[in-house]
């Protein structure tokens, strides 16, 4: 049977999806204030060296996924750790990310409604994309891009009246080093966890260029990102800004076009929920393919269910409130390292000498 | 109300998903399904009775502390 690959658009559009997911509900940079933008251009100046580093992963070891890599870099045993580590990181990531959905959605719309049952119900559409295969979740990426970016339109025209452009004034008065920090608070969270793409990297076909595909999405991500951001600064003003728990929500709260185009909040909260849902959903899937990698399970569809448990089961312990889950940003960006950074450049160092060792050998042979 | 929606996910998960794809995997990959399941119900169903499960953030933060000083 013919192996299902995923179309480079789509793989595009899981990628912006994958990186505006949860950073769209909680918001980006909270010291730069009126400067936010600035600090997610630096943070995708950083991001873009990163990614280029992750496509060249793909284009060492074609048609191969970051566990495969692993174990071809490093051997059986080494292998075998650095898959538990990415499994780790994949399933820890799915719960924070899903932590943060469910804290948005019990404090905005489902007051009531037990956390089990809001995480079983994005779970549930998780556990149908990761069984139906990356080429589903890179469908519904594209369905998900689309309304999303009419949702961004309409909440930009709606709120102009709302704006105030003495908001972002005056313009680059934060301290650059404050900035630079601050870029690379965004660059951890969220564009170096698209190192969890790479288990998808196997569906992505040989001749298809990586480097597009990391380059596009950035700077998709990245346009978007700052639009959002310059949004929610001109509507709330920069300390609201930063002091909201869910800015984009509170922004959109404010919408108010002659009493009639009002209260839309509950809408776009629904089509915030759908890009963490795929976001969810790749670290379902590198959570998955992981563990049955170690098991040793051949398809891993298999153990969907059970891992997504584990998932809830995370989810749940991991914070003990909302305060919490924000103060833990601050640590994150440090946990995230060797994941985002070290394993990728060991794998990245690994594959280019084994390459030029190679070649070597074929001129000499010839 | 919380404990009963962790049971009826895991009956799912039993009836729909482990019974009939059982003969299908081998017996490791069927211990690995039920332990993961089991792990992941029993941390849910203590959590929810109150008794405090403890959290993989405290450790982790302790390490970074130690490794990079305390991060604000």
């Amino acid at each position: 049977m013919k192996k299902a690959m995923l179309e480079p658009r789509h793989a595009v559009c899981m990628l912006i999806m994958y990186m505006i997911g949860s950073t769209v509900v909680i918001g980006v940079s909270t010291e730069a204030k009126q400067d936010a933008w600035m600090s997610i251009l630096i943070a995708t100046a950083y991001a873009v060296p990163i990614f280029f580093m992750y496509a060249r992963i793909m284009k060492l070891y074609p048609e191969k996924d970051l566990y495969e890599i692993a174990e071809s870099v490093a051997g059986k045993v080494a292998g075998k750790v650095i898959i538990v580590l990415f499994t780790w990181y994949a399933l820890h990531l799915g719960a924070l990310v899903l932590r943060n959905f469910v804290e948005f959605t019990q404090m905005n719309v489902l007051r009531e409604t037990p956390r089990i049952a809001v995480m079983i119900v994005i779970l549930s559409a998780a556990i149908y994309l990761v069984k139906s295969g990356v080429q589903t979740i890179g469908k519904l990426a594209v369905f998900c891009l689309v309304l999303f970016i009419i949702v961004v339109i309409i909440t930009v025209l709606g709120s102009i009246n709302q704006m105030e452009t003495y908001y972002v004034l005056p313009v680059l008065s934060t301290k650059w080093g404050v900035m630079l920090k601050d870029g690379y608070n965004i660059f951890t969270f969220p564009y170096a966890e698209t190192v969890l793409f790479l288990t998808t990297a196997s569906a992505v076909r040989k001749q298809d260029n990586a480097y597009k595909i990391y380059l596009w999405s950035v700077l998709a991500a990245a346009a978007i990102l700052i639009i959002i951001a310059v949004r929610n600064i001109l509507i709330l003003g920069p300390a609201m800004a930063s002091a909201s728990y869910f800015p984009s929500f509170v922004a959109a709260r404010i919408i108010n076009i002659g009493d009639f185009f009002a209260r839309i909040e509950g809408s776009i909260s629904m089509n915030f929920i759908m890009s963490g849902i795929i976001k969810i959903s790749v670290c379902l899937f590198a959570a998955t393919t992981g563990i049955a990698k170690l098991a040793g399970i051949t398809d891993y569809k298999r153990v969907v269910f059970p891992v997504t448990l584990l998932m809830m089961a995370l989810c749940e312990i991991v914070y003990k409130n909302l305060m919490e889950m924000f103060a833990w940003l601050s640590t994150y960006r440090m946990y995230a390292i060797p994941f985002q950074l070290i394993l990728p450049a060991f794998l990245w160092i690994v594959g280019e000498i084994r390459t030029a060792k190679a070649k070597k050998r074929g001129l000499s042979t010839n | 109300m919380e404990i009963a929606l962790v049971l009826l996910f895991v009956s799912c998960a039993l009836v729909l998903d482990f019974f009939p794809n059982r003969k299908q995997e081998r017996t490791v990959g069927n211990i690995v399904y039920l332990a993961i399941l089991l792990v992941g119900m029993c941390v849910l169903i203590l959590h929810v009775l109150g008794v405090k499960v403890p959290s993989p953030a405290d450790p982790i933060k302790k390490i970074v502390e130690a490794v990079f000083g305390p991060q604000s």
